[in-house]
């Protein structure tokens, strides 16, 4: 049964900036997550990703925020979020918002990413994440959750809203958490020179979120219905559905599948990671714009 | 029973206001206040503190004259519309904003249902309705505000408190009536329910200026009766399609602005059925959680899984080296270089 269509409703106008942010926030909590579990469950031979992993998380939780806090109508009261204006230093946490639960989980992650950051960056990876710490493996065991969060929530964000195709959907939560982490090991698969036993894990975790992620995008159009038609399938927003699935997915898992076939294992690992890069902002772009319009 | 939503966790965010001495006729809490007008053709009104306060909008009586458009913009002190996407006429309707904004926190609908191809334009009609935010019982902007600028009144109505607001604009999406809006301080603007004139114990000023009483203010009880009585003598005059929206609890706890219609919601733009942006929390929730855990499981077999094949170089991907520590990890790392 296609979903009820809310007739009145107003867009956010949340534009360039929240596209930006879904997208490299999600990425942040991908990267988190997979040095975290390379932690966890990985060997000696994974430690440079996982390390690398540490040193690009928490930069870019930083440009994540600072997307959010330019994109306010009152970027000066950003911290409003976080804190009780009224009573500062009392916290504020609202569970029936999604963002409110956004800003504490981003919070937690700044700090857990921080940390290990400082770790991976004054220590070389030896204090915190020291191989067999127990601390370390509790923290990462942290991150990774709040990593996993920081990548699903914004989904659950748009499906807590009262706009056409956001709130008519339940699984933008999940297809933003596959596309998160499936981008977050492209960035690692980009960026670390790992060995081979490391690139391998990458690349078939990869595969399986893509596929993943797949599936969901295919439920999450087909159970729109007569809504999809309206604002998906009849407007120009097909067309960056369409990028998603061929230049972010199917592409991707071929060059997995068959690295021979674009020359040699690097550059198909190269290639596939940046089409995944690429198809991971543009799905962020097409979700944004199913109600708002392509040019947000 | 009407349930005052998130009215626990609201009570302990509203800042604890002092008690204020009576100055001139200021209303003493707690004590009935009489109105200084009422706008309408009933009893004068007297509400106290805590006794919820609404509006009965009967759209049959409406005539179209934007006298509560007018007072609203005087009371309040709102600029014209100078927003570029919202400064201009419709030029086929008497509607000129035709939808709320944040500058315009009164909008009265036109729906004219006339046959343009006769020329004597027999048998159209003209709806006319006056918009505004509904202050429902459970309000979806409350509800997903991150701030807690969003707050419901001692009257029970919803207030956004503009000093707090930031601007994030989730309360846009979240609203099921597209009320709220952007306005030029960067921040949400909706209706204020003229909280400052019933504190001081004062009729909005949209229904003090309304001339015909389609606009009512008083207790929600009273207006409760009044709908009823004005429903029962449409509906004995033939007017079967008429019926009241948001006097009840189905609509997200009842609507602190209800409305007295002559034909279906639809035709008045607004949404049979609307709900709280929170239902669909437990299923985008909880379908983020069974990814998450599909994730994990996926990412932990993939990467618990030992593979070297001695006869592929020893390591792939991008010539950075990740640091310093490569020293280290390095050598852990790569077994055929030690």
């Amino acid at each position: 049964m296609p979903p009820d269509f809310n007739p009145s409703y107003q867009i956010p106008n949340w534009g360039w900036w929240i596209v930006l942010y879904f997208f490299i926030g999600g990425l942040t909590g991908g990267v988190y997550f997979a040095a975290a579990w390379l932690d966890l469950f990985g060997d000696l031979n994974d430690r440079p990703a996982m390390r690398l992993g540490h040193l690009l998380a928490f930069p870019l939780i930083i440009v994540s925020a600072a997307l959010l806090v330019v994109d306010l109508g009152q970027p000066l009261r950003f911290w409003h979020m976080i804190f009780q204006s009224e009573r500062f230093p009392e916290l504020i946490l609202k569970p029936y918002s999604p963002m409110s639960l956004g800003s504490a989980i981003l919070a937690l992650f700044g700090l857990v990413s921080f940390l290990s950051f400082a770790d991976a960056l004054f220590a070389h990876g030896g204090l915190l994440h020291k191989p067999g710490n127990p601390l370390g493996k509790v923290f990462s065991a942290i991150g990774a959750l709040a990593g996993l969060a920081l990548a699903g929530y914004t989904g659950v964000l748009l499906g807590v809203s009262n706009e056409p195709v956001w709130g008519n959907s339940p699984w933008i939560s999940a297809l933003f958490l596959f596309s998160g982490l499936s981008t977050g090991i492209a960035v690692l698969l980009l960026l670390a020179r790992v060995p081979r036993t490391t690139f391998e894990k990458l690349s078939e975790a990869d595969n399986y979120l893509m596929l993943f992620e797949l599936i969901t995008l295919i439920v999450f159009l087909v159970t729109l219905g007569a809504l999809g038609t309206r604002f998906i399938f009849a407007t120009p927003t097909l067309i960056l559905f369409a990028v998603v699935i061929i230049v972010g997915l199917l592409l991707p898992l071929a060059i997995h599948w068959r690295p021979k076939l674009v020359g040699g294992m690097r550059t198909a690992s190269i290639l596939a990671s940046l089409l995944v890069l690429i198809g991971g902002f543009v799905l962020r772009w097409a979700v944004l714009a199913a109600p708002q319009g392509i040019g947000l | 029973m009407r349930n005052l939503f998130n009215l626990d966790v609201l009570a302990q965010q509203a800042p604890q206001l002092p008690a204020q001495p009576q100055v001139g006729n200021a209303p003493i809490p707690g004590q009935p206040v009489p109105a200084t007008g009422t706008g309408t053709p009933a009893a004068p009104v007297t509400f106290a503190r805590g006794q919820p306060v609404g509006f009965f909008t009967d759209t049959t009586v409406c005539i179209g004259c934007k006298a509560c458009e007018v007072a609203c913009k005087e009371w309040n002190q709102l600029p014209a519309e100078l927003d570029p996407q919202h400064f201009r006429l419709s030029g086929n309707s008497y509607d000129n904003t035709m939808e709320l904004s944040g500058t315009s926190l009164r909008h009265v609908k036109f729906i004219e249902q006339f046959d343009l191809a006769d020329p004597n334009r027999v048998g159209g009609r003209w709806l006319m309705m006056s918009d505004v935010c509904k202050h429902c019982v459970q309000a979806g902007c409350l509800e997903v505000c991150p701030t807690g600028a969003i707050t419901r009144t001692e009257f029970d109505t919803v207030y956004i408190q503009q000093d707090v607001c930031n601007g994030c604009r989730y309360c846009v999406a979240g609203c099921p009536f597209g009320v709220i809006s952007m306005n030029e301080q960067g921040v949400a603007g909706k209706c204020t329910f003229c909280y400052d004139r019933l504190q001081a114990g004062l009729t909005p000023a949209c229904a003090q200026a309304c001339p015909t009483a389609s606009i009512q203010f008083g207790p929600i009880s009273q207006l409760q009766q009044r709908a009823d009585a004005r429903l029962q003598q449409l509906q004995q005059a033939g007017h079967t399609q008429a019926r009241l929206y948001g006097r009840d609890e189905a609509i997200l706890g009842g609507l602190n602005s209800f409305y007295l219609l002559e034909d279906t919601p639809a035709t008045f733009g607004l949404p049979e059925a609307p709900h709280l942006p929170s239902r669909n929390l437990p299923a985008s929730g909880g379908l983020g959680v069974v990814a998450a855990v599909l994730a994990g499981i996926a990412s932990m077999v993939a990467f618990r899984k030992r593979r070297m094949d001695p006869g592929e170089p020893a390591s792939v991907g991008a010539p950075v080296s990740p640091g310093p520590s490569s020293r280290v990890d390095s050598a852990e790392a790569r077994p055929d270089a030690t």
